[in-house]
């Protein structure tokens, strides 16, 4: 899954990362092929992009396409194995007022075993730095997360 | 990003039987705690100290601002604030729109500031700050002198009857996470809102692109050994989406 230099620029400036998918066939989606607006390329926040709407069936791969430049990979037989998540706050100030939204880290993991073990790999926006840990999805520790919904990933575990 | 477009905080700034949100959110819109009951409508720079008690307590009055000088104490109906109690059980609410779709449980918490730094838990004797606790909120551990409480499903699924079962104190707290029963339930004590320390976990993960609430209450203790400060406390709904 090679990013041709203009989108790895586009990317670099949205300062946000992207997930792509990879399917037996070798097809790639890009989050950006999914976005609800009539540009389809990786700019900006790029909102409304449905992951739970992403086929699943034949993936094969995913990758986390990272503002600095680097890409973080999972890899797994067919079978519904992979997730992807954003964790973020909204706060509500005591001072001064008001409501204020931020994300902390986009997370990719792909589940390794029947007891839901996982491996994941995450942009954090908090130290811009790609991250790679183990975690379940059943009781995420990564920020506290708990137990992911599996409707949502459309997880098959 | 299928993030959400719009999220609130509110608060019930009228009854139960006849509710009124105030968006807690906007801007320059604030969240303030008195130890007096009037001060509706009252502008910040003429905002009462509160004398730091001897003893612990409660801080009895909270009020929901939209301006600076416009803002109606919580179930204040346009009169004096009445003091915190447990049975306002349409007290507040977190309200999200139908654009996004969580990934997980939201959690129910309180930071230092928006950086969310990790919160150092107050140890041994001495003061110490709102979240971080201190002798005056020991119990197992020093806890938060903010605490939480969560309604146990959506409020399309059905909001309230009742309040929870305990007035909260100023020792309430569980290490970790608690989430109350899924269902008609509140959590039958308060919990500490101290960072990725103590907090609530909902019992669901809400419905994707619905909007909907999750109702809760809150209430902020003080004590003779708090330190005196500037805080910035934020609450916060830390959430996931896909």
């Amino acid at each position: 899954m090679g990013v041709n230099p203009v989108i790895a620029t586009m990317i670099q400036q949205s300062h946000r990362s992207w997930w792509q998918a990879r399917y037996s066939d070798g097809r790639v989606l890009s989050e950006w092929d999914t976005l609800a607006g009539k540009v389809l390329l990786p700019l900006g926040e790029g909102r409304s992009s449905r992951w739970e709407e992403v086929p699943k069936e034949h993936m094969v791969a995913l990758r986390l396409l990272c503002p600095n430049g680097m890409a973080g990979e999972l890899e797994a037989p067919e079978g519904k194995k992979f997730f992807q998540l954003k964790v973020g706050y909204f706060d509500v100030l005591m001072v001064k007022g008001g409501g204020k939204r931020s994300i902390a880290a986009h997370v990719i993991g792909v589940v390794k075993d029947a007891e839901g073990n996982c491996l994941c790999r995450a942009w954090s926006y908090r130290t811009n730095s790609l991250l790679e840990f183990e975690d379940n999805i059943y009781n995420m520790k990564f920020k506290n997360i708990g137990k992911l919904n599996l409707d949502v990933q459309q997880l098959k575990v | 990003m299928a993030d959400f477009t719009t999220m609130r905080m509110e608060g019930n700034i009228v009854s139960t039987g006849a509710p009124s949100w105030s968006d807690l959110s906007g801007a320059n819109h604030e969240i303030r705690w008195s130890d007096s009951a009037a001060q509706r409508n009252i502008a910040s720079a003429v905002w009462p100290a509160m004398i730091r008690p001897a003893a612990t307590a409660i801080v009895s009055y909270t009020y929901a601002f939209t301006a600076d000088a416009t803002g109606e104490g919580f179930y204040g109906n346009g009169g004096a604030c009445p003091a915190f109690s447990k049975d306002n059980y349409l007290w507040g609410r977190w309200w999200w729109d139908n654009v996004g779709t969580f990934a997980a449980a939201p959690i129910y918490s309180a930071y230092l500031t928006t950086g969310h730094a990790a919160i150092v838990r107050h140890v041994g004797a001495g003061a110490d700050g709102m979240l971080q606790g201190s002798p005056d909120t020991l119990n197992v551990s020093c806890f938060s002198y903010l605490k939480g409480n969560a309604w146990g499903r959506v409020t399309s699924a059905g909001a309230p009857g009742a309040g929870p079962a305990n007035a909260p104190v100023v020792t309430d707290g569980t290490v970790g996470t608690v989430s109350p029963a899924a269902g008609a339930n509140w959590l039958a004590n308060f919990q500490s809102l101290m960072g990725d320390n103590d907090y609530i976990t909902a019992p669901f993960t809400p419905a994707a692109t619905v909007q909907d609430q999750w109702n809760i209450e809150f209430a902020l203790f003080t004590g003779p050994n708090m330190t005196p400060a500037l805080y910035q406390v934020v609450q916060t709904l830390k959430y996931t989406w896909t």
